[in-house]
């Protein structure tokens, strides 16, 4: 079987403006979106730019547009998507270095802007601290993000709003909010009570269908939500 | 890069939207109720609606219906108008217009509900 992928491309050196090129591939069952990507590059167009590293969705690294819907190249298998010709874009919401590569720098600069590491403030002791296994099920779905970046990339506030925090680092603070070891949710929380934090978002679930880990990124936005407006009465 | 530390995000406007859609929610079942099924169904008239209203109870009901509607339609209005508005000036014409509509719409709400006779 054949597919032709329809890749959105843009050299800033020398392209005035994005265009499409068209690339025919074989595809077996099986056969991957990265997979023909490869394809093409090994094969026809050495000059295509796309970012890869794992393979195995868990890198998050070759998030994409697929036929307008954000997700990861790796993980999408092509007769899934029961059409023989794919549009193939940038993440939409991100500034594009070339192709296919877009600039995580701001999305990742969103994460870090929500501390999204372990804050202990009493004296550490001399052994591990403990978390049942309860209290570790509030978090299991949110420590399995792999900041690949589509749930941001489907989300209209984030493709407006430059300083929206987006659902990725609202879904990383809400994994250190609930966290029991975690002594800094006063602090957490006051970052995305920001006017550009929680209560922008829209509750249209893009996010929710865009990521390939099946994490809910609304749900833990409107619990954010909710811990605010419990601490504020 | 945006310092995300101001503490006020909107959260009780929040809280607002949503706890006036419940009550909305509520009052608008009441009144179809009330209005289609016990007072008059199918022989519904001008008499039996006024006299309904006349009364003090609905007309606070009715009052509440008005305020949280204005509220909840034009703070959704607002909501969304603020997602593709950049431009601070604008927001605050916008604000403005807004604020002027929900007085025009409250003060003839009112005006009709309040001094309502049969």
């Amino acid at each position: 079987m054949k597919a032709i992928l329809r890749v959105k491309r843009f050299d800033p050196e020398k392209d005035r403006k994005a265009y499409s090129q068209d690339y025919e591939i074989g595809v077996q069952e099986g056969t991957t979106i990265l997979d023909g990507l490869l394809q093409v590059r090994g094969e026809q167009d050495g000059t295509l730019a796309f970012r890869r590293s794992c393979r195995s969705a868990i890198c998050g690294s070759c998030a994409m547009m697929i036929n307008k819907v954000a997700g990861l190249a790796c993980y999408t298998q092509i007769q899934e998507l029961r059409s023989q010709l794919i549009t193939l874009e940038p993440l939409q919401g991100y500034s594009v270095i070339r192709d296919l590569v877009v600039d995580m720098e701001p999305f990742f600069a969103k994460l870090k802007a929500v501390m999204p590491y372990m804050v202990h403030k009493t004296p550490p002791s001399d052994r591990e601290v403990p978390q049942s296994q309860e209290e570790h099920r509030l978090l299991a779905e949110a420590v399995t993000c792999i900041l690949c970046g589509s749930c941001s990339a489907s989300c209209p506030r984030y493709w407006h709003d430059e300083n929206y925090l987006g659902p990725a680092a609202l879904l990383k603070a809400y994994r250190f909010v609930l966290d029991s070891r975690d002594e800094a949710e006063e602090e957490r929380l006051a970052i995305v009570n920001d006017p550009s934090g929680v209560f922008r978002c829209r509750k249209i679930f893009n996010c929710v269908e865009a990521c390939p880990k099946k994490i809910n990124p609304t749900e833990a936005i409107t619990a954010l939500s909710r811990k605010i407006l419990t601490k504020k009465l | 890069m945006h310092k995300y530390s101001y503490k006020n995000g909107g959260v009780f406007i929040w809280f607002l939207q949503r706890f006036s859609g419940f009550v909305l929610l509520g009052l608008l079942l009441t009144h179809m109720l009330v209005e289609h099924f016990t007072l008059g169904g199918h022989e519904l008239s001008y008499e039996l609606v006024a006299k309904r209203v006349a009364t003090p109870l609905w007309k606070i009901i009715d009052s509440l219906f008005l305020v949280l509607g204005v509220f909840h339609g034009l703070n959704g209005v607002w909501m969304i108008a603020s997602d593709y508005i950049k431009k601070d000036w604008l927001k605050v014409v916008v604000v403005s217009l807004l604020l002027c509509l929900a007085g025009i719409l409250l003060t003839l709400g009112l005006l009709t509900v309040i001094p309502f006779k049969a």
